[in-house]
Formats: structure tokens, C-alpha cells, sequence
């Protein structure tokens, strides 16, 4: 907005200034005296005075109660009788908006003369920017501050109120450092014609200024708008994606700024977890740069960032940071948890001092969790969501004792807070029930779980939220036990039900799907369940979110096994770029596509692969553990990569020592002993060893024939294994196991493309 | 001849007094014909030009055939009136800041607007002054030109003075006003 100068030499426009406005609202405004009174309440004194009227403190004056009250004395002239039927049904609505983050209208109506009033809760406190100048807010404290202000505003326009006229001076912060915003609605009160111009200069959207009548869109950019004020009055340079939250809430086209103020509340509560905002999407860097914000600090962020891939590790995500999403916490209880966290947790962490991030906060969270008992034990509602905040955080670490400590005592305090049936509590039982599975307790989880969703059913309804997570749990728990037939059937049993899902849910169950289904051998709607989960969480959460790159994952393991390796290699090697680059080359989900991408290479019969293998191999061993499955499985891969290179030495050697691991107790499980024993096999073929070959093809296809349909290719390669063994050992039933193995084939490509040559060419007579 | 007739000559012929009643008879119109204007649910209507021709139409009306018989003599006038009506509500703000106290927090951003608006017209007050003691048409000019909102062959005919003196003071003045943006 130009100055007063400026405009005089613009023909007409001297007289659209703010100091014109105010001379004209002044202007015949009779003052209140103290004393007076307006309905049941009496004038104590001025509190200010501006372009929209006079505010006075005032007192209830009929004897019913005591109480405070801001009256709002308006320049307005008389109403007519259909305007006045109007304003008190406004009125009405408004009275009964009621928000703990937003003042109250209590009463209005009309002065002696005509003016209008309104009676609103009184707020002592200052404005929200002074507020954030005089206290040096930072961003993230600005950020804190305001958000209950935005889903005040999105609480109204759930009831079809708008504000129209947020701006610093409309939002004061308590003795309690509370946000209030005032004034709600106000403006809808006044004449419509007025109303349409009830705006303050600077805080006015574009359309506002052109003279439209204002939307949700308005409010959205006043929301903006505040928090651009706010922070520029608070201490230090804010984060470039709140400055990108905040040019997308202004943006001038309402078409382009946050549909919803709820939209706008959840970029700003995933920029306080250092998650990339929708407002910008992330690069790569930037990406690695939030991480490595998130990881080290240890605020709960860092919980989030690293759940989805320490699942990965088992194979499958768990999914916490998905349930911390849904969980529903009652506002004044997050909001303690956030000074809890700020306060007495977070000043303990210096980011940037500690190598080891994920010990460090882990600590820290054990700390916390004594300070939870100390602290809050007059609380039990609030130490109870800190407790579950914790035991979530403390899951996603993979402390699952702690996680358990603090998820029992979360179950126990807020059942007896809330109730056993209360949502809070049936979600501590269900991140209990992951817990378990990250522990590798299977045996007793899904017992857990029926038992969970029967309450959980009985509380919420069977079309709860919760309750179809907790289904995608048990179906996911099939998974985890490598019996995948159950858990494709558990799946697709849950497909009629994901048009009623959330999107996350919808998307947990897709991929769930998908990875049971590539297992299984059903590589083509693998392919396309792993599409569709990846198309939900790009529209949801961006294209470089973790849960984004998992369903590149399983893309990328549909695609391996549909033979498309040219595709698969270049997808993993793009993916293997990104997660080297925002986890470093040796975080257990860049190892599974490492392993993955040398197992393509090697199927697509490039020497390369070994490289990428020998890598996995050492790396897992390294993260994991000598011990450790995964790390036979990427010997017994890398085996096979040797074979094929006509290493026979070398593949000997990686399997001896996938063998060994699978010896020791406890550490088989069947999907790895089987892919062992079947290279096993391949190498004693290769060896001309075909007595061997034949025992370990039974061995082998003993240990398959329990983990995949009848049909499945890997039991047909088997069986084409096996013939090949027979042929060379010259039993005459070698031929025919050839003939139907290569008839169930079909065009079909496999990694073992070597083999099926042989037979074709061993069937065909030639040598 | 209507009260308002006869003020604006006598205040014309520079009795001051005189000057002082028309600028509270034409206040009141004035005001009422800006928030008017200002709340017809038109975007940006109130200009400067509009309420003074309103004005006059008013006034002149309500006096019938004796009403105000020179036009474009009450246009210059009414363009006075005006700056002096806004700068009488500048000085009220200012003095209302200095005076108020800590209770007298301003209520929201259009305040701080006004303030800053009426800080900028008492500069260009002064400004007028200064050009008042140089030669009165300056101000006279820009009475007219700025807060009467008229055209510059208006401003002759409201003046007396020929065209092009009009156009070398509004651009004389104009100079010096503009000076304080730089300043």
C-alpha cells in the first residue's frame, strides 16, 4: 500500500487511506462513559481504539456472576429488520462457537443511538507479534505458539464461519502463554456490504481487496499472513520451508494456496517433525539436510524419520510414525507434551556435537522417561500421551524394552484416565503389539492383536481407522512369519475395505499386498498393488518421502521378478543414489537395494553385480551382524553371481559360509534356508557333483514347496534344476521333469535363464 | 442567498471565522457523503473529486435557486475544507498518541497505518505552509488539484487565474511536495 504522498498525485485516490477510514469511523462515534451500561454489563474503562471501533473492559452488572468482558462498540448505524434478524442469528452461531483457542463471543446488540456492540471474553495479554518480539520467539516457538490459532480457525470453518479479519493484533497470548484469537467472526456480523470491507489494510487478501466476498481462501492467506508478521517479530531466521508454508498460504491465485486452514495446520506440524512440508517439494540434499536435523536432535522427529526403514530391515515396515500420525491427542495434552519435550528433554541434546545420533537420543529418551515419573505424576492423563509419545520413539529406535516400559505404563495410565476402550489406549496396544514384532516375539503377537482388535472393534465400530490398521497389522504379521499365502489371503480380504480407508491405510494395505504377492510369485499385480501404494503416498507425502522410496522397493522387486531387470537396474540404481545420499551407503535400507540391485545386475547377466554384492554382503554383516539372515542371504546371492561368472571357487566359499550362519540355532528362517539350499544345488551342478545336486534340488524344494503357491516359478526352476541333475547323472526321469518345467516356463524370463538354456539345449539332443 | 453562500464569500474575501463555520457545515456533509461512498460495497469509490461535486450538488439543492451560484468558487473551497478536515483528524491522532498512555494501546494495523498517514500529511502541511508564505496559489492550486480533486481547467475557473498559471504552479508545487517523498 503506497503512503498518504504517493497517492495524493494519483487522481481519486487521496481519499483511500487508512487515516480517511479512521477519520470517518470516529467521526460520530459516541463515546462510552464508565458507568454506562450496555445489556447486563457496565463500562469500567477504554482499553483501545481503532479503525473498527472502540473497546472497553467492562463488568457483568447484573449480579448473576463476575466477569470480565471486552465490549466492542462499532460505529455501524441502525440495522433494518432483516439485516437485524440476520445479525442475531449470526449472533447465535457465534455464541456458540467455542474453541480453548478462541475468545468467546458472549452477547450484542444494539446502543441507545443505534451502534452496535459486541460482549466478548476478555483476554488480558498482548498481541501475538509484540508478544514474540518482547519473549525473542524463535521460529520453531512461533510455530508452537500459532498452531493452535490455525485450528481454531479450521475448528470454525468446519462450521462454516469464517473470520475474515485475523491478523497479530486479533490474537493475544494469556498469562498462561496461550494464543486466543478475538474477534472471531465479527466482521460476518456487520452488514454485508460492510462486512466485505471489514478488513485491515496489510492484512486484506487479494481478492478481499478487490472487493469479493470472502472464502475459506481469505482466512488461509490471513493465516499466512499472521504468521509471516509473527515470525519477522520473533528472534532469528526461520527455515526456508516455512517460508515456503508461508508464500503458499499467501499465494494471490486463492486456487493456489492451502485448500483447507487443516492442510495448511499439517505442513506446519510436519516442518516441527523436520518432515519435508508439501509446501516445497524436498531435493535430495535438502532432504538429507531435515534428516540430519531430525536424526541427531532426538525430538520425536527422529522416531518418525527412522521407523519406516528400521521395518524395512525385517523385510516389512512397522509403520509407528503411521499410528503417531493418527493418534488423536487431546490439544492441552499435546501441547504439555511439547513443553515437556522442549523443556526438560530436548535442551539435553546437542545436535551437533555427538557422532552417534541414534544413541544419543535413545539415552536421552531413557532420561526422559524417569523425568516423565518425577515431573507429571500428578498428571496421569498427560504422562500417559508422553508415555506413549516416548514408547513410540523409543520403538522406532528399536529399544524395545524401553518401548515396552513405557508403552505399559502409557496403557495403564491413560486406561485409567480415558478408559480401556479409549482410542489412545487401544493405539499403545497396537505400537505394544509392533514392539513385540520388532523384538521378534511372533509367537504370542498375533493373539496380542485378535485380542486388540476385539476391543478395539467393540470401543470404536468396525469401520474404526484403528481397527483396519490393526487388520493391515495381522495381515503383516503373516508376512513376517514368511507365511505368505496367509498373508496375500489377510490382504486381499482387506481390499473391499480400503475405499472406506484412510489414504496411509489405504496405501499400508497395497503394499502389504504387493510384497506378500511378489513373494508368492504373483509379480504382476505386485507390480501394480506397489504402484498404486506409491501413487498414495506420492499424492500424500511427495515423491522423496520414505514411505514413497519403500514402494520403489517393491517396484523394484516386482519388476525383478517379472524379468524386466533393465527396468529394475535402473530403478535401483537411482534409489541406491538417494538412500546412500540421505542415510549413508551403510543404513540397512540402502544395503536391501544394494543387494537388490546386484541381484538384478547379475540375473541381467552383468559382472557388475558381484561388486554390488560382495558390498551388501560385508555391509550387512558389519550393521547386523555376522549372524544375522539377510547377511546369508546376500552370500548366498552373491554365490550365485560368482557361478554365474564361472567362479566356482568363489561361490563355494560365499555358500560355506551362508550355511554356516544358517546352522547356528534359531537364525533360519525358511525363505533364506531355501534360496541358499537351491544355490547350494546350482553349484553342485555346476560342479558336475549331480548325486549332490539331486539331494539338495529335494532339500531345496522341500524347504520352497511350504512358502510359495504350487504354480510358483521358483518351484517350476527347482524342478528344472533337478531334471537338469537327473539328465546329467543319466536317469531317464531327468527328460520328462525337463519337458514339463520348460512347458510351465513358457516364455516366462528367470534369473536362471543359463539353466533353462541348458535343458532346451540337453532336450533337444545337443550337448 | 443561503447561509453557506454567504460564508464562502465572506470567507472567500478572507474572514476567517467565516472560513471556520463553512469548514464545520461542509464537515458533516462531507463525512456523511464519504462513508457513504465509502460503504457502498463499490470497490475504491471514494475519491476526492466525486464527494466534492456531491457536495456541492447538496448544498446547492437544498438552496434551490438561491443555493450557491458559483460552482466551481465552492469547489475550491470545498477542496480547503477538505484538507482541513483531514488534517484536524491528523493532529487529533497525533495528539491522542502522545497523550494516551500505555492504556491507549492502538488497536490494530490500520492505526499504525493512519499514524503513519497522519505524520505524512502534517509534513505535507507544513510543506503548504512554507509555499503559503512563498505565494498563496500554490496552495490554493493544490487545495483545488489534490483534496478538491480538479481537473486544472476546474482549478482556473475555480481560482480566476489563467490555465497556464495553473499548470506552472501545480507544477511548481507538485515539486516541492514530491521533495518530501525523497526526503
Amino acid at each position: 500500500m503506497s503512503g498518504l504522498i504517493e497517492r495524493m498525485f494519483e487522481p481519486g485516490r487521496l481519499l483511500q487511506g487508512a487515516l480517511v477510514r479512521s477519520l470517518l469511523h470516529s467521526a460520530g462515534l459516541a463515546e462510552l462513559q464508565p458507568g454506562a451500561t450496555l445489556g447486563p454489563f457496565r463500562i469500567v474503562r477504554e482499553i483501545a481504539r481503532g479503525g473498527m471501533g472502540i473497546v472497553y473492559l467492562a463488568c457483568r452488572a447484573d449480579g448473576e456472576y463476575e466477569q470480565d468482558v471486552a465490549i466492542k462498540w462499532l460505529p455501524q448505524g441502525r440495522l433494518d429488520t432483516a439485516a437485524l434478524q440476520l445479525f442475531r442469528h449470526e449472533r447465535q452461531i457465534l455464541a456458540g462457537l467455542r474453541h480453548p483457542h478462541i475468545a468467546r463471543l458472549l452477547d450484542g446488540g444494539h446502543g441507545e443511538d443505534g451502534h452496535l456492540w459486541f460482549a466478548m471474553e476478555h483476554v488480558e495479554g498482548e498481541a501475538v507479534d509484540r508478544h514474540a518480539a518482547a519473549h525473542g520467539l524463535g521460529w520453531r516457538e512461533c510455530v508452537q505458539l500459532l498452531l493452535p490459532v490455525v485450528d481454531a480457525v479450521q475448528f470454525a470453518h468446519g462450521r462454516l464461519l469464517l473470520h475474515r479479519d485475523i491478523k497479530p493484533d486479533n490474537v493475544r497470548v494469556d498469562a498462561d502463554g496461550r494464543a486466543k484469537l478475538l474477534d472471531f467472526g465479527i466482521a460476518t456480523l456487520l452488514s454485508d456490504t460492510d462486512a466485505r470491507r471489514a478488513f485491515t489494510p496489510g492484512y486484506a487478501s487479494p481478492e478481499q481487496l478487490a472487493g469479493a466476498v470472502p472464502q475459506v481462501a481469505s482466512d488461509v492467506w490471513q493465516l499466512g499472513r499472521l504468521l509471516h508478521e509473527v515470525l519477522a517479530a520473533g528472534r532469528g531466521p526461520a527455515p526456508r520451508d516455512l517460508g515456503a508454508i508461508v508464500a503458499k498460504a499467501m499465494a494471490d491465485d486463492p486456487a493456489r494456496r492451502y485448500a483447507t486452514a487443516s492442510a495448511l495446520q499439517a505442513d506446519l506440524r510436519r516442518l516441527l517433525a523436520y518432515q519435508p512440508v508439501g509446501a516445497r517439494p524436498p531435493s535430495l540434499l535438502h532432504r538429507a539436510h531435515l534428516l540430519l536435523q531430525a536424526y541427531p536432535l532426538g525430538s520425536l522427529a527422529a522416531g518418525l524419520a527412522l521407523t519406516a526403514f528400521f521395518a524395512v530391515i525385517a523385510g516389512f515396515m512397522l509403520k509407528l510414525a503411521r499410528q503417531r500420525d493418527a493418534a488423536e491427542q487431546a490439544r492441552e495434552v499435546a501441547q504439555a507434551v511439547n513443553r515437556f519435550i522442549n523443556e526438560d528433554f530436548l535442551p539435553g541434546a546437542d545436535p551437533l556435537q555427538h557422532g552417534s545420533g541414534d544413541i544419543r537420543v535413545a539415552e536421552l529418551m531413557a532420561g526422559a522417561l524417569e523425568k516423565v515419573e518425577q515431573r507429571l505424576s500428578g498428571m496421569p492423563e498427560v504422562a500417559g500421551e508422553i508415555d506413549l509419545s516416548l514408547g513410540r520413539s523409543l520403538a522406532g529406535l528399536g529399544r524395545y524394552e524401553l518401548a515396552e516400559i513405557a508403552l505399559g505404563r502409557a496403557i495403564a495410565r491413560l486406561g485409567e484416565a480415558r478408559g480401556s476402550g479409549h482410542a489412545s489406549v487401544l493405539q499403545a496396544r497396537l505400537i505394544q503389539s509392533q514392539v513385540r514384532i520388532g523384538a521378534q516375539n511372533l509367537a504370542h503377537n498375533e493373539n496380542d492383536l485378535r485380542a486388540l482388535r476385539a476391543d478395539a472393534a467393540a470401543s470404536l465400530g468396525e469401520t474404526a481407522v484403528l481397527v483396519a490398521d490393526i487388520d493391515n497389522q495381522i495381515a503383516r504379521a503373516a508376512f513376517l512369519r514368511e507365511e505368505f499365502i496367509l498373508c496375500e489371503q489377510r490382504f486381499l480380504a482387506l481390499l473391499p475395505r480400503t475405499a472406506q480407508m484412510p489414504p496411509d491405510s489405504r496405501a499400508d494395505t497395497y503394499m502389504g499386498l504387493s510384497l506378500c504377492e511378489s513373494r508368492l510369485g504373483h509379480f504382476a499385480p505386485a507390480l501394480e498393488h506397489a504402484q498404486q501404494a506409491r501413487d498414495i503416498y506420492i499424492a500424500g507425502r511427495g515423491a522423496d518421502h520414505p514411505f514413497t522410496l519403500e514402494t520403489h522397493i517393491a517396484i523394484e522387486t516386482a519388476l525383478v521378478g517379472l524379468g524386466r531387470y533393465d527396468e529394475a537396474v535402473t530403478l535401483l540404481r537411482e534409489l541406491q543414489q538417494q538412500l546412500s545420499l540421505r542415510y549413508g551407503a551403510h543404513h540397512p535400507t540402502t544395503l536391501t537395494v544394494t543387494h537388490d540391485l546386484g541381484f538384478a545386475l547379475s540375473c541381467a547377466g552383468r559382472a557388475e553385480g558381484v561388486e554390488w554384492l560382495r558390498l551388501a554382503a560385508a555391509s550387512r554383516a558389519q550393521i547386523m551382524g555376522e549372524e544375522h539372515p539377510w547377511h546369508a542371504m546376500s552370500l548366498a546371492v552373491l554365490g550365485m553371481a560368482l557361478l554365474r561368472q564361472g567362479d566356482t571357487a568363489g561361490a563355494a566359499q560365499a555358500l560355506d559360509r551362508a550355511d554356516a550362519i544358517l546352522q547356528a540355532p534359531g537364525a533360519a528362517t525358511p525363505f533364506v534356508q531355501a534360496i541358499v539350499l537351491e544355490n547350494r544345488a546350482d553349484l553342485a551342478l555346476a560342479q558336475q557333483r549331480y548325486a549332490a545336486a539331486i539331494e539338495l534340488f529335494d532339500a531345496a524344494i522341500a524347504a520352497a514347496e511350504p512358502l510359495y503357491a504350487p504354480q510358483h516359478q521358483r518351484l517350476t526352476i527347482l524342478q528344472l534344476g533337478r531334471g537338469l541333475a537327473l539328465s546329467l547323472a543319466g536317469r531317464t526321469q531327468g527328460q520328462a521333469l525337463l519337458a514339463a518345467a520348460l512347458d510351465r516356463l513358457g516364455d516366462s524370463p528367470d534369473c536362471r535363464a543359463n539353466q533353462i538354456e541348458q535343458a532346451r539345449r540337453l532336450l533337444a539332443g545337443a550337448p | 442567498m443561503s447561509q453557506i453562500t454567504l460564508l464562502l464569500e465572506q470567507a472567500h474575501g478572507g474572514d476567517e471565522a467565516a472560513w471556520q463555520q463553512v469548514v464545520a457545515l461542509l464537515y458533516d456533509d462531507l463525512l456523511r457523503l464519504a462513508r457513504c461512498a465509502n460503504t457502498s460495497g463499490k470497490a475504491n469509490t471514494l475519491n476526492a473529486t466525486a464527494l466534492v461535486h456531491e457536495c456541492y450538488l447538496r448544498i446547492a439543492g437544498s438552496g434551490g435557486e438561491n443555493g450557491i451560484g458559483n460552482r466551481s468558487h465552492f469547489l475550491a473551497l470545498a477542496g480547503r475544507a477538505m484538507r482541513q478536515i483531514l488534517v484536524n483528524h491528523a493532529r487529533d491522532r497525533m495528539a491522542a498518541k502522545r497523550g494516551g498512555g500505555a492504556e491507549h494501546t492502538t488497536l490494530d494495523q490500520h492505526d499504525l497505518a493512519a499514524d503513519r498517514e497522519a505524520e505524512e500529511l502534517l509534513g505535507v502541511e507544513s510543506v503548504l505552509e512554507q509555499l503559503g508564505k512563498e505565494d498563496e496559489r500554490l496552495v490554493r492550486v493544490v487545495d483545488c488539484r489534490i483534496f478538491g480533486g480538479l481537473t486544472e481547467v476546474e482549478t482556473a475557473e475555480a481560482l480566476r487565474i489563467p490555465l497556464r498559471s495553473v499548470q506552472r504552479l501545480w507544477a511548481q508545487a507538485r515539486e516541492r511536495l514530491q521533495n518530501l517523498l525523497v526526503a
